[in-house]
């Protein structure tokens, strides 16, 4: 097979290029050429086409090979140049070799040249290819993002590529020029150099990590993948600083994190709604008395043990924050694994996606139980107090009024009997100032009942049938019961026991059934029904009449003050239903009244 | 001051009743003195005599703690009867009562005169 072979040939004589070109065909090359023997020629040829070869006679008049050897390099082209002469002393010879001439052949020596022309288009060959690797490595490596080191055995770097100038900030010789320990962190000098060793055996590192200083004395995170090969190490070397500093930053978030929730008092939740996951911390498990590590369940395991009464208003602030409206923060009360209601002061945030959906809830579970509890044992002390105060007001102004009414009496009376000379009229006196005796000591026996009532602390409780006492209250009354023909209905199941104090419970029942009796209507006949109903806690007694009822809302803020009567009955001290109130609420219960003027009165006694 | 030609005593205890119309009766202030023993029988009265035209007390002592009707009920019936005529008839109050929202209570009606504790010396009607 031919080989084509695109000649240059500057040649003067056309007998001469024929016999060269008849040398080449010869040995097999399928030759194009062009001949030129001027240098305008020859540097329009060079311009306008490519060539394998150039071969030049060495004398050309106005022309020559040393002119064409310097046009060729002038053009830049790596084209092979052959010198062929007739006659080239060996001075002239040497001096274009070193011009730059490939080679030289006598013209009587042509059937060298096939061999000669193979050898330098071999060896052009060899040099393009040399020199495409050299440009693919040089584009690689000064492209590349990361760094490329290749070092010596000898502590110093090759050759690096511009990455780490820009990273590093050192240009290339000075990289170059110090040892490169000289760039390791101090911290990091020993790591490093185990590297070393290990490479010297061989060893092909992967993703070791180091710090260099920069030539602006700052740090840099350096991640090597290095791989040994003949004297060399060949290094690619990412910067990972970014990288380091974000997982510090991770890190010490994390670590702040654990360390807040470690040292406080408060249990953190993190809540998950669209699965109802929930994360509970260490603290928020104790606080609850939750196992360490048994799983809890979402949110809902929380409501299941929320209390009853403040189930309704916790779910309406989560929704409304959850809605996004308002922060949240919530007191309320949340059974413990051992039983107990305690309070906890609730707070917590959400964050919602672009289409509003919550995605996240966290927040913090602070034990306020004892605060709460101390308040609320407060806030009744104070009550207490407060009534208890008031009750001794009033008490104070009832005992100077019963009183002063007596004493002004007894003083009225005394000095019209010093005044007076009548006998009678002394003696009139006299029984006036008895009777007034006589109240004054009703009074103060009625006063010594109430402050009896206040002040015992310790009433005494027993099971009692209440169905008996009614019993035992009507059996007193029955005088006053037949006198004024009533019937009254003891509805009380006699199976009803109740702890009570037993002669408040009989002095209640005498002063209710006494009081219907009383108070009958006096046209019709006095009808009294006693029943007993279940309550929440407890037991609530009725005493209903048909009597003739009590206005209300004229009487009704007095109706259990002390001295207050309502009718004008002669029997009416207005003591007992103060007394009754006092009795009742010092068992812990109430009165409640109902009752309409000519139908008749309800008093319902509520029992705990 | 010219006599009285009728005074009440709106009070519940007798005895003080009897002690009143004593006092009142040595003053020699009046010539009839009439007893109520609550509130509600000195208005019914009250009212029988503007119905009748029949002449009005001159002066009325008023208890406050009585049964049936006290005296601050008394004094709420009594204002819209006094719509029906023209006298003005002093009120005083006579009561045990020291506390000071009975007596603030009393500030508040134009036609009581005065709050007294009892005792009382009523010897400064003959002066007035």
């Amino acid at each position: 097979m031919k080989i084509p072979l695109r000649l240059l040939l500057a040649e003067d004589s056309e007998t001469d290029a024929a016999l060269l070109i008849r040398e080449l065909e010869k040995a097999g090359y399928e030759v194009s050429c062009q001949q030129v023997d001027t240098a305008g020629e020859m540097e329009e040829a060079l311009r306008n086409d490519e060539w394998d070869l150039v071969i030049s006679d060495y004398h050309i008049p106005g022309f020559g090979g040393r002119e064409a050897l310097r046009l060729l390099q002038q053009s830049g082209l790596a084209i092979p140049f052959i010198l062929i002469s007739g006659t080239i002393g060996e001075e002239n010879a040497v001096e274009i070799m070193k011009a730059g001439a490939q080679d030289y052949l006598m013209k009587g020596n042509l059937a060298k040249l096939p061999a000669v022309v193979s050898r330098e288009l071999a060896e052009a060959q060899n040099r393009r290819e040399r020199k495409e690797l050299q440009d693919e490595l040089n584009t690689l490596l000064s492209i590349s993002i990361d760094m490329i080191f290749i070092s010596g055995m000898d502590g110093y770097f090759k050759r690096v590529n511009p990455a780490v100038e820009k990273i590093l900030g050192y240009t290339s010789a000075e990289m170059l020029s110090r040892n490169y320990f000289e760039f390791v962190h101090p911290e990091d000098m020993a790591s490093t150099l185990e590297i070393i060793n290990k490479l010297r055996e061989g060893y092909i590192i992967q993703s070791f990590v180091n710090r260099f200083v920069c030539k602006n004395g700052s740090i840099k995170w350096l991640e090597w993948n290095t791989r040994p090969l003949g004297d060399k190490y060949y290094s690619i070397v990412r910067d990972i600083s970014e990288r380091v500093l974000a997982q510090e930053e991770i890190r010490k978030a994390n670590e702040r994190f654990d360390l807040a929730v470690q040292g406080s008092s408060d249990g953190i939740w993190d809540w998950f709604p669209a699965e109802d996951l929930a994360y509970f911390s260490p603290r928020f498990r104790e606080l609850m008395g939750y196992p360490a590590t048994e799983y809890i369940g979402g949110m809902d395991a929380l409501s299941q043990v929320t209390h009853p009464d403040d189930l309704e208003r916790t779910v309406a602030a989560l929704t409304a924050h959850l809605e996004g409206q308002g922060p949240f923060e919530v007191e309320y009360r949340l059974k413990t694994v051992a039983g107990e209601y305690r309070w906890f002061l609730v707070r917590g945030q959400a964050i919602w996606d672009e289409a509003g959906r919550p995605v996240r809830m966290a927040g913090s579970l602070t034990d306020i139980h004892k605060g709460k509890v101390a308040q609320e044992e407060l806030t009744r002390a104070f009550n207490l107090v407060n009534e208890q105060n008031k009750r001794l007001l009033n008490f104070s102004y009832i005992v100077s009024h019963n009183l002063r009414s007596h004493t002004s009496n007894i003083s009225a009376i005394l000095r019209y009997i010093e005044e007076t000379d009548s006998m009678a009229e002394k003696i009139e006196m006299f029984e006036k100032l008895k009777s007034v005796s006589q109240y004054l000591d009703e009074t103060l026996y009625s006063l010594n009942e109430v402050v009896s009532i206040q002040t015992r602390m310790d009433i005494s409780r027993e099971m009692l049938c209440l169905h008996a006492h009614v019993e035992k209250a009507l059996t007193l009354l029955c005088g006053m019961i037949h006198s004024r023909g009533a019937v009254i209905e003891n509805r009380v199941d006699p199976e009803i026991m109740i702890e009570y104090n037993l002669s408040y419970l009989d002095s209640i029942l005498l002063n209710f059934i006494s009081n219907a009796l009383r108070y009958s209507h006096p046209e019709r006949r006095c009808h009294v029904v006693i029943d007993c109903l279940p309550e929440k806690t407890g037991w609530r007694l009725l005493i209903q009449d048909n009597g003739i009822g009590i206005d209300l809302d004229k009487h009704g803020p007095k109706l259990f003050g002390m001295y207050k009567t309502f009718h004008g009955n002669p029997d009416a001290k207005g003591l007992g239903l103060f007394i009754t109130k006092n009795q009742v609420e010092a068992m812990g219960g109430c009165i409640e009244v109902n009752s309409r003027p000519n139908e008749g009165t309800t008093f319902n006694v509520y029992m705990p | 001051m010219s006599k009285l030609s009728s005074l009440w005593i709106v009070d519940d205890d007798k005895i003080y009743q009897f002690i009143l119309k004593k006092n009142i009766e040595q003053l020699h202030i009046t010539d009839t003195i009439s007893s109520f023993p609550h509130g509600k029988e000195a208005i019914d009265t009250l009212r029988q005599l503007i119905e009748n035209q029949s002449p009005l007390p001159d002066l009325i002592l008023l208890d406050i703690n009585m049964p049936v009707m006290d005296g601050w009920d008394f004094m709420e019936e009594y204002i819209v009867l006094k719509k029906q005529f023209e006298k003005t008839i002093p009120i005083y109050i006579i009561s045990s009562s020291i506390a000071q929202e009975d007596k603030t209570k009393a500030r508040s009606y134009e036609d009581i005169v005065d709050f007294l504790v009892k005792p009382v010396d009523l010897s400064f009607l003959s002066l007035s």
